[in-house]
């Protein structure tokens, strides 16, 4: 494995012509620009260069006249139109950056440094009301939250000429202002797309204009200008015309607040590249060189160090639809993430029996995620029992070059959970063809929105101990804790295991229940404030119905309440049941002591009388003892049936009460409003609750507000990432991975059916030694493939030393990246509260 | 002197080049590439092979490192205007005249050069900060120096915002500007109060020997660029093509070490040793094939592309080197390189890290430069700067970042 970029190129210095490995030239020299790009500081837009859609005291005032006039959805359009006009600006582009051309490109669009983490720029667009309504609900132009999946198949087959064409007539039908305001704000979205394309094809005709003569790149240039002159506007003709149609909408959407994945990248190419193929107008290597080119463009906004990364979020950037608050998340551990995920592999998109879908450009991407040491795109490879062996083999060694892609997905759990186990809405057909959102979630491509909501299973322990209070509040201010759920038996009344999971679940269930409130109480107030037609134009069901996807006008409407820190659950649980319950060690009323005064360090009182602010006293020698012997139990996650069989439990359990709020009577009047207000002709809106787990990047930030917990865990520590087993605890250094354990007897831990319930996935974040045997992993990698094993399976390949010593020398290990669900990351840019949790982390050995 | 009578030109070592484009001391003084008619006909062919194109290094050369002791971006405007006044004032200086009746010809010229460098905190400090925002007009592969394997030193150590390097003739000359310029007088020489615009890091100066031999007494420089092939124009400065901001075009890339040279462990060496390490017969000057420091840092592998599809002589760069003499006990000396390019990245970034630096380059297990890996050679310090280009009448270098 290759730890930094000066041995990456030492390493392909030493490869022989053909080497699968070696990208061409070409490629090699736009990789040397990006691995500059990463050392520098991204520039940025300033808000006043973006400015207000609607002009001020000193513009135009017919044209401020004008704008005013204008409802909120036409608006939004003409903003979406202005962004794409305003990065394109020669002095706007200098300062940010926004439009760049090098001549080694293949692919030509610059992608934003909007990650997920450090915000965005837009054009403002609303009114002083519209925006103090707005900010009632925590809502403003930075809202939209992209995270579903585009279908680039209509990019690609139909081009943007063609739907501007069909809006046109669609608004010329319409018969109420909103569907016609919303075709309109389609069509100038979508023009604006079709102008940015020719903005870069003049940029590239002057480049080209600054190049000497006999420049060997200036023919590839004046075609590709050519190109951006045909695509996306209308199909595309080649392989090539694809990825820079898909790349450039791709760049469009994110310029304009919409962070989104690509989809099934390997279905929409296919098809073109066999044409190609065929006619013997372009080789594989050349596609290859092109995908290449396609890759690195995804990654030039990432950074290497921390420092570098800018904080423009406003209270109300990309909100989850359903939420009501402000957006405060972990933006420390996003800072290179945008949402890319490419899915591949995978069935075909039918009923009847299942048919594998791997095709060349699988191969591909396959070959780009090894080859090329990249952090973005995030590559999902869909796997069933008829993945080709090669395509195995592939995922393995991309995985063992250290880039942490591809993660994999079963189809075998993901398309059941789809099609059974959520709510019976979506088709075989269409689960089959499921795609990641931005991060590992799994959705219908091209045809949902999606948004999800979190649900602690370790908050559940601490409101079952602790009659509905959280643990990490209790103390001089809350006294007991943070009163949040039903005041239940108190923990000396808990007679029995039985007693204390039925105390649990009716707590778990008010937290799904709330989950349910809260969705169907702000579904929709997205559509007033911050509607998304360009991305609507690529969701199926949007232009059909003439409605906003902030208006229920997708095909699915898939909403997963995600389950957070079970592993950290089913640790805590597996102590309550066999020392507390059975063999009687404490009772449940210490135990609570011990967490409420998280192991004795927040015990108070002068002159060393150390007691707790509030509960039972326990003595600090007595806690120590408890907390040794907690720790010492059997983890979650190595294969040892009790714990693991507490996990699945929890997971049915969770799934159960999804089922039960979403069908329980108190919510029926809202879901029945929601109904009346958004079904359309021919079509019923109907909400899909697909459960899942998964904490993706806030394995610190969740477990930041919860207390200590039974496991010997410390209050406010992190918890693990996804549906991983828990890291070490804090307290225990030097922060080494030291639990291991055999990748076989991790997957058994995950071998139950619960899950495929979870149509939302639950990623495992398995890390692996470097000298991990290929053979070995593309053999565990047919194991998972078969099913049985887990739903999302992800892996991170690193030494303990070199995270180690990735802290304290980053340069020479800049090209080493971590995993967390489908967010990968350079593991230099991490902070070392994110760092350190990684290298805690257990290891999975052959 | 002169070979023919028509010719009227005095034999005179070429002057720097104050009024181009390019900021003068990087490609000039340079020798004319047509061989001048006061060249006598038996020197003719030994103009061309060693002097025809080359340039002529002053003989002192002085480097002086500061940081910027401003806050505001108008603020180091003025200090950049302020600075290359200064710097133009002093190449234009003329020796004085002597009180004494000299019958020795006097040098009409010292020859003065004062070159400018930006280092990258100008642009983005070692923290991250966009200090005087110009984040977005940074040389593009400008960047702190890497660690290698055959340096001794920490390059974070040693970044620096600006270099100021002043070559000269005298030695006086570069004196007097290295105390004006770190006492603070050199705004206003008569000053009292210090200008402390500037805040002194350090220094380095050194010598040329006439006869081009370094600290090692080996000759240096046979394989430099040459301008007869228009090899200096093509490798050492920006053009437009190259996608920098625009503002750099005509400017060059610095990368500076300052070299410790062991000569007494050197010389104790056997002239076949010393001839393995070094890579060319010390004794008769032939190149050793496959051996050595040369090797290691100029491969001639005639049209052999590497992995980005470049030839080895495009990534060649112009070399000014020093010897220098420290004033510690034992005598630390050694050579100072200057080297100005056209790219960073292409040129010296790979020339360090995928040749000299590196394991297994030309062959598997041949080890790092054998120059250092002997220990005759030890980095000391150095680093990564950005000449910008020279500053037109009235104006002042690095005027562009300010548009």
């Amino acid at each position: 494995m290759i730890h930094n970029d000066v041995d990456y190129w030492r390493h392909l210095e030493h490869l022989k012509p053909g080497d699968p490995d070696l990208p061409s030239p070409r490629i090699c020299r736009l990789l040397r620009r990006l691995f500059q790009r990463w050392r520098e500081k991204p520039r940025w837009l300033t808000e006043e260069q973006v400015g207000h859609l609607i002009p001020g005291p000193t513009g135009d005032p017919a044209e401020r006249k004008a704008l005013s006039g204008e409802s909120v959805m036409v608006r939004k359009g003409k903003a979406v139109r202005r962004m794409l006009q305003i990065i394109v600006r020669d002095d706007v582009a200098a300062s940010a950056g926004s439009f760049e051309l090098d001549p080694d490109d293949l692919i030509f669009g610059t992608m934003p440094p909007f990650s997920v983490g450090q915000g965005k720029e837009f054009v403002r667009y609303l009114k002083e009301d519209e925006e103090l309504a707005g900010m009632l609900d925590f809502l403003n132009e930075m809202s939209p939250m992209g995270h579903i999946a585009p279908d680039h198949g209509r990019t690609v087959r139909v081009g943007l000429r063609k739907m501007i064409d069909d809006c046109k007539a669609k608004a010329a039908a319409s018969e109420g202002a909103r569907e016609r305001d919303f075709y309109l704000s389609v069509i100038e979205s979508l023009e604006g797309v079709v102008e940015f394309a020719h903005a870069y094809a003049h940029g590239i005709r002057k480049m080209v204009d600054t190049l000497p003569a006999d420049d060997a790149r200036r023919p590839s240039l004046v075609e590709s200008a050519a190109r951006l002159e045909r695509v996306p506007e209308f199909p595309a003709e080649s392989f090539h015309d694809a990825v820079q149609a898909i790349h450039l909408l791709h760049c469009a959407f994110h310029w304009t607040v919409e962070i989104v994945p690509i989809g099934r990248l390997d279905q929409i190419l296919w098809p073109i590249l066999e044409k190609e193929l065929e006619a013997k107008q372009l080789t594989l290597d050349q596609a290859q060189e092109i995908l290449d080119g396609f890759w690195i463009k995804l990654d030039e906004p990432a950074i290497l160090n921390y420092r570098h990364a800018e904080n423009r979020f406003t209270a109300c950037d990309g909100v989850l639809t359903g939420f009501w608050g402000s957006s405060n998340y972990d933006q420390g551990g996003l800072l290179n993430q945008w949402m890319q995920q490419i899915t591949i592999g995978g069935l075909l998109p039918k009923d009847g029996d299942p048919q594998d879908a791997c095709n060349p450009v699988t191969r591909l991407c396959l070959n780009s995620s090894r080859r090329l040491p990249l952090n973005s795109p995030t590559l999902d490879l869909r796997v069933n029992g008829q993945t080709p062996k090669d395509v195995l083999d592939l995922a393995a060694a991309a995985l063992l070059s250290g880039g942490a892609h591809p993660v994999l997905l079963s189809d075998e759990c993901i398309v059941k959970a789809l099609t059974e186990n959520s709510n019976n809405v979506i088709t075989l057909a269409d689960a089959r063809d499921y795609a990641c959102d931005g991060c590992y979630e799994t959705m219908v491509a091209g045809k949902s929105e999606f948004s999800f909501g979190f649900v602690s299973a370790t908050d559940l322990i601490e409101k079952t101990l602790n009659r509905g209070a959280g643990i990490a509040g209790t103390g001089p201010i809350n006294l007991r804790g943070s009163k949040e759920s039903w005041r239940s038996t108190a923990a000396s009344d808990i007679k029995d295991w039985d007693e204390f999971k039925r105390i649990l679940e009716k707590h778990l269930e008010l937290g799904c229940h709330r989950y349910v409130k809260n969705l169907t109480l702000n579904y929709g107030n997205k559509e007033a404030v911050c509607p998304s037609p360009l991305l609507s134009a690529f969701i199926g069901g949007c232009l059909e119905s003439g409605r906003d996807l902030t208006a229920g006008g997708t095909d699915y409407h898939i909403f997963s309440p995600l389950f957070t820190s079970i592993s950290t659950a089913a640790d805590s649980l597996h102590v309550i049941r066999k020392l507390v319950f059975e063999e009687k060690k404490f009772t449940l009323e210490e135990l609570l002591t011990c967490l409420t005064t998280n192991w004795g360090d927040a015990l108070l009182g002068p002159d060393g009388a150390k007691q707790p602010a509030f509960g039972r006293y326990v003595s600090p020698e007595r806690i120590q003892e408890i907390h040794a012997l907690c720790k010492k139990q059997d983890k979650f996650g190595y294969g040892h049936a009790e714990v693991d069989k507490i996990a699945w439990y929890l997971i049915d359990s969770f799934c159960n009460a999804v089922r039960d709020a979403a069908e329980h009577p108190v919510h029926a009047g809202r879901l029945k409003d929601l109904a009346a207000r958004w079904s359309s002709p021919g079509k019923d809106f109907q909400l899909i609750f697909a459960p899942g787990v998964g904490t993706f990047e806030q394995y610190v930030f969740s477990g930041s507000w919860l207390g200590a917990s039974a496991d010997g865990r410390k209050s406010r520590q992190p918890i693990a990432s996804d549906l991983s087993p828990a890291p070490l605890h804090s307290e225990e250094d030097p922060m080494l991975h030291r639990r291991t354990a055999a990748l076989a007897k991790g997957f058994a831990s995950y071998s139950d059916e619960c899950m495929e319930r979870l149509g939302d996935g639950g990623a495992v974040d398995y890390n692996l030694p470097e000298d991990f045997p290929p053979d070995k992993l593309a053999a565990l990698l047919g194991e998972f493939a078969q099913g049985g094993k887990g739903s999302v399976a992800t892996f991170t390949v690193a030494n303990p030393k070199t995270l180690l010593e990735a802290q304290t020398s980053p340069e020479k290990y800049n090209l080493v990246r971590v995993r967390m669900g489908g967010w990968s990351e350079f593991f230099v840019t991490l902070f070392p509260d994110h760092q350190n949790q990684h290298r805690r982390r257990p290891l999975y050995t052959p | 002197m002169s070979n023919s009578p028509k010719c009227e030109e005095r034999p005179k070592r070429p002057y720097p080049d104050l009024n181009g484009s390019r900021q003068p001391g990087i490609a000039d003084p340079q020798w004319p590439v047509e061989t001048p008619c006061y060249v006598p006909e038996e020197k003719r062919a030994g103009y061309v092979k060693d002097f025809a194109g080359r340039v002529d290094t002053q003989d002192w050369i002085t480097a002086i490192f500061f940081d910027v002791n401003v806050c505001t971006r108008d603020d180091l405007k003025t200090l950049l205007e302020d600075l290359s006044k200064y710097a133009r004032k002093e190449m234009a200086e003329k020796p004085p005249e002597s009180e004494m009746d000299l019958w020795i010809p006097r040098p009409d010229s010292r020859r003065v050069t004062v070159t400018i460098g930006f280092g990258t905190g100008l642009f983005l400090s070692a923290h991250g900060d966009d200090r005087f925002g110009l984040r977005h007009k940074k040389p593009k592969w400008l960047r702190e120096m890497p660690k290698t394997e055959v340096d001794d030193f920490e390059p974070s150590e040693f970044i620096s915002d600006l270099v100021v390097i002043i070559a000269s003739d005298a030695d006086q000359v570069n004196d007097s500007l290295l105390m004006e310029l770190h006492d603070g007088r050199w705004h206003d020489p008569k000053t009292k109060k210090p200008d402390k615009r500037l805040t002194y890091k350090r220094s380095v100066s050194g010598y040329q020997r006439l006869d081009y031999r370094d600290h090692l007494r080996v000759a240096d420089g046979a394989a430099n660029l040459t301008n007869v092939n228009g090899d200096i124009d093509k490798l050492v400065f920006i053009r437009p093509e190259d996608m920098e901001p625009a503002w750099c075009v005509d400017g060059s890339y610095l990368l500076w070490k300052e070299i410790q040279l062991d000569r007494p462990l050197f010389e104790s060496m056997t002239p076949e040793e010393q001839s393995g390490i070094i890579g060319r017969n010390v004794e008769n000057g032939d190149i050793i094939p496959g051996k050595g420091h040369i090797l290691k840092v100029q491969p001639r592998r005639g049209d052999h592309q590497d992995i980005l599809g470049v030839r080895d002589e495009e990534r060649r760069f112009l070399r000014r080197g020093y010897i220098f003499i420290g004033n510690d006990t034992p005598v630390v000396a050694g050579r100072l390189f200057f080297s100005y390019m056209r790219s960073l990245e292409k040129q010296g970034d790979w020339a360090v890290q995928m040749w000299q630096s590196a394991p297994n380059f030309p062959t598997t297990d041949y080890g790092v430069d054998p120059l250092f890996k002997s220990k005759v050679a030890k980095a000391l310090s150095g680093g990564y700067y950005f000449c910008p280009p020279n500053a037109a009448q009235g104006s002042f270098v690095g005027a562009g970042l300010f548009d």
